[in-house]
């Protein structure tokens, strides 16, 4: 415990600051473009992936100290916003492809 | 997000698209005489948020009712502190007392139980609540309209429950990505600042509610003239309507659509208008024909605003439009029939093509085997709830017990002693504060979900490599798997040659790694079909005991052609015989067998017809399974 208390209450206080700085975060009319153009491409078939991923986009760049979504951001809580969303084709386990999400943002 | 004690609705004009959704809430904002408005769609389209945000604009209360109702929450119940203190027996009010003029809305209205959905429906239709229960017989007044909503995938809702419903509208969700977009920002908007937004569209809200409060004016003078009705009889007289309530329902809402549209007299754009929102959902499936989507373009439900049909009062043009109607109809996408979603299902076919053999629309046979049995109407339910003998599923309700050591239902034991409470107390000294008799204990009702096993043995013997079948039986173990797949039945695969008897993945629920095991299925030369069904037997004689209320199939796929015995060594025995006898003899009580030829063509060796036969089985080729060949008989 007390050899972890330091990055503990590193972490805490940039969760903090990153809490204030969410209010001030915007994203661009091209980042939203993004969100939905790789919300489409994996299939998705209701507005929550498309919303939780640019509230998620959002967070993250906050978290990074940040006011301005960047398409990295949207790269980085990608799989965490799709993997579990993606269509099971019956009997097959599917996996979310993190290159998949690479070349539908353009990297 | 601010602090609000009441949260910010979303505005119902400030929500993207969705227009045939919008205008199905409108009508039963202004006609309270529209009853039931059943919305569709795929999770996440916002059938929620646009339900939701009905309560401003129409100025009433939006009462839902959560999943996990108890029929004493819903309908009102013994009101306790009356009975306790004063000895009177009176009414709790409910759920539907707070409806009375006001919205009901469920969400995911089919997962309710079917026995309080039926209740639920009954009583908004006839507007009035019954209450017979706990010496309690009162009824209540309760005007109300039912707002539900199903989410298009997992959803089966009982054709009847279904036809009580005025409307039923599918969430169409924008194709491109502009109006994705436009929600997205939309949505971060909402969420910057809900007071901010909720201001912006004041102005629209307004609009809205000035049009509601015009058309509830003029409703009452909308004219229905003959014409009208004689349209709308042949509408619903076309289409094939099997009860009136279609017919009345497209007469409400069109005359509804009229007043929204602050016109006194019908057009037949209302009627059409009308006629599609509330015929598509009544539309019977007609008996042993299945439309195969792949062969046919589909096209919207019945048609849409922008087609070309026009409604002429003229016989013949009648007819004729009729036809077009008809054959409109024809092609409007089955719903409800258990297949998982078309969209990927059609575009991933192909890889599965070179290992697992084709994968086709599989004929629902375990829906077959059960309605032969029970009529068809009913084998459905029958995979929905059943009364649990055990202490596990949901409370459903209680009963009188006279158990020693009963699963007791508290609140209805204390409901039942509330009203001789008094008298009690009165008649003997005692310190507790309620006295319960032997007389008020009740036991539990409870429900659990029925699910059905399917256990698959496969023949996997060289006689099927030879005939290189191996492919195509497994392509009809994915198709029939995927089937069962969406029902989250338990699934076990085993497999048997001469090489051994392999359990491969006894029955689970984690149904993902069969297709795994599909595609490395071990082979064997011979095939020990006598060893096989002991062992199946011996399985399923633990099984069921196991688990009770489970549905049990064995599904064998089997050529048939037995070709060792039970002891190996054994050369007299006909290892045909053998197997055919030991069929015949096979009992496990609440097993079905069905007994699939892998067999492709029938040949002199052909034994597995018989075997079917014996272990009173129903029997199926590999060609049977196919949906489409089930059409053209």
């Amino acid at each position: 415990m007390a050899k972890y208390q330091k990055d503990t209450d590193e972490l805490r206080n940039n969760i903090i600051a990153a809490r204030e700085l969410l209010k001030k975060v915007t994203i661009s009319d091209l980042l939203v473009h993004d969100v939905v153009m790789v919300s489409i491409h994996f299939g998705m078939e209701g507005h929550r992936a498309d919303i939780t991923m640019m509230k998620a986009a959002k967070a993250n760049a906050a978290f990074e100290g940040r006011t301005e979504v960047t398409k990295e951001d949207i790269r980085k809580v990608g799989s965490l916003v799709l993997s579990h969303r993606l269509k099971k084709r019956a009997f097959e386990e599917v996996t979310f492809d993190e290159k998949e999400l690479d070349v539908c943002l353009g990297f | 997000m601010s602090g609000l004690l009441k949260p910010a609705h979303y505005p119902f004009s400030a929500i993207y698209g969705m227009e045939q959704t919008k205008k199905a809430l409108l009508c039963a904002v202004v006609n309270p005489q529209i009853k039931g408005v059943l919305i569709k769609g795929t999770s996440g389209t916002g059938k929620t948020v646009v339900a939701r945000s009905l309560g401003e604009i129409s100025g009433k209360e939006i009462i839902n009712v959560p999943l996990n109702v108890t029929d004493e929450q819903l309908f009102g119940c013994l009101d306790l502190e009356v009975a306790i203190t004063e000895g009177k027996i009176c009414l709790e009010e409910g759920l539907m007392n707070r409806a009375d003029g006001n919205f009901l809305y469920m969400d995911d209205v089919n997962l309710f139980e079917q026995r309080m959905l039926s209740s639920v429906m009954d009583s908004v239709l006839m507007g009035r609540v019954k209450v017979e229960r706990e010496n309690l017989s009162t009824e209540y007044k309760c005007n109300t309209t039912l707002i539900g909503t199903m989410n298009t995938h997992d959803s089966y809702l009982n054709p009847g429950i279904m036809d009580r419903f005025d409307i039923c509208v599918n969430v169409d969700y924008p194709d491109g990505y502009e109006g994705r977009e436009e929600i997205l920002r939309r949505d971060l908007e909402f969420n910057e600042d809900p007071d901010a937004f909720a201001e912006k569209y004041a102005d629209q809200e307004k609009a809205v509610k000035d049009r509601i409060a015009k058309a509830k004016e003029i409703i009452r003078s909308v004219k229905l003239t003959d014409d009208d009705a004689l349209l709308i009889a042949n509408i619903c007289a076309t289409v094939d309507m099997g009860g009136l309530r279609g017919d009345v329902s497209v007469m409400k809402v069109s005359v509804t659509l009229a007043a929204l549209d602050g016109r006194t007299s019908l057009t037949e754009d209302d009627i059409q208008e009308a006629a599609v929102m509330c015929l598509a959902h009544r539309r019977k499936v007609l008996k042993g024909r299945r439309t195969d989507l792949k062969k046919k373009t589909p096209v919207p439900i019945l048609s849409d605003e922008n087609s070309p049909i026009t409604w002429i009062h003229n016989d013949d043009r009648l007819a004729q439009e009729n036809k077009a109607l008809i054959e409109d109809a024809e092609n409007i996408p089955q719903e409800d029939d258990g297949q998982p979603h078309r969209k990927w299902k059609v575009a991933d076919v192909d890889d599965v093509i070179s290992k697992i053999g084709e994968t086709f629309e599989a004929i629902d046979l375990f829906e077959k085997e059960a309605g032969k049995t029970r009529g068809a109407a009913e084998n459905r339910g029958k995979r929905g709830f059943q009364q649990s003998a055990t202490r596990s599923g949901r409370y459903v309700g209680s009963r009188v017990t006279d158990e020693k050591n009963p699963d007791l239902a508290f609140d209805a034991t204390v409901r039942a002693a509330s009203p001789y409470q008094r008298r009690r107390h009165e008649a003997e000294d005692s310190d507790m504060a309620v006295l319960i008799k032997k007389q008020d204990m009740r036991e539990k009702v409870r429900e659990v979900r029925s699910s059905s096993t399917f256990l698959f043995a496969v023949d996997t013997s060289g006689s099927l490599i030879i005939r290189n079948q191996m492919m195509a039986v497994k392509g009809a173990i994915l198709s029939l798997l995927k089937q069962q797949y969406v029902k989250k039945d338990r699934v076990g695969f085993m497999t048997f040659n001469s090489e051994g008897i392999k359990m491969l993945l006894p029955p689970t629920r984690s149904v993902e790694c069969i297709y795994k095991l599909l595609d490395n299925l071990p082979v064997g030369k011979r095939t020990p079909l006598s060893a096989a069904l002991v062992y199946l037997s011996d399985y399923m004689k633990v099984y069921t005991k196991k688990h009770k209320s489970e549905k049990c199939y064995v599904i064998l796929v089997t050529d048939g052609n037995a070709n060792i015995c039970l002891d190996p060594d054994d050369t007299e025995t006909d290892p045909v015989e053998e197997a055919l006898g030991l069929a015949k003899k096979m009992d496990v009580p609440g097993v079905k067998w069905i007994v699939i030829d892998s067999e492709k063509k029938f040949t002199e060796l052909h034994h597995s017809k018989e075997l079917a036969k014996n272990l009173k089985a129903s029997y199926y080729t590999l060609d049977e399974l196919r949906a489409d060949s089930w059409e053209q008989q």
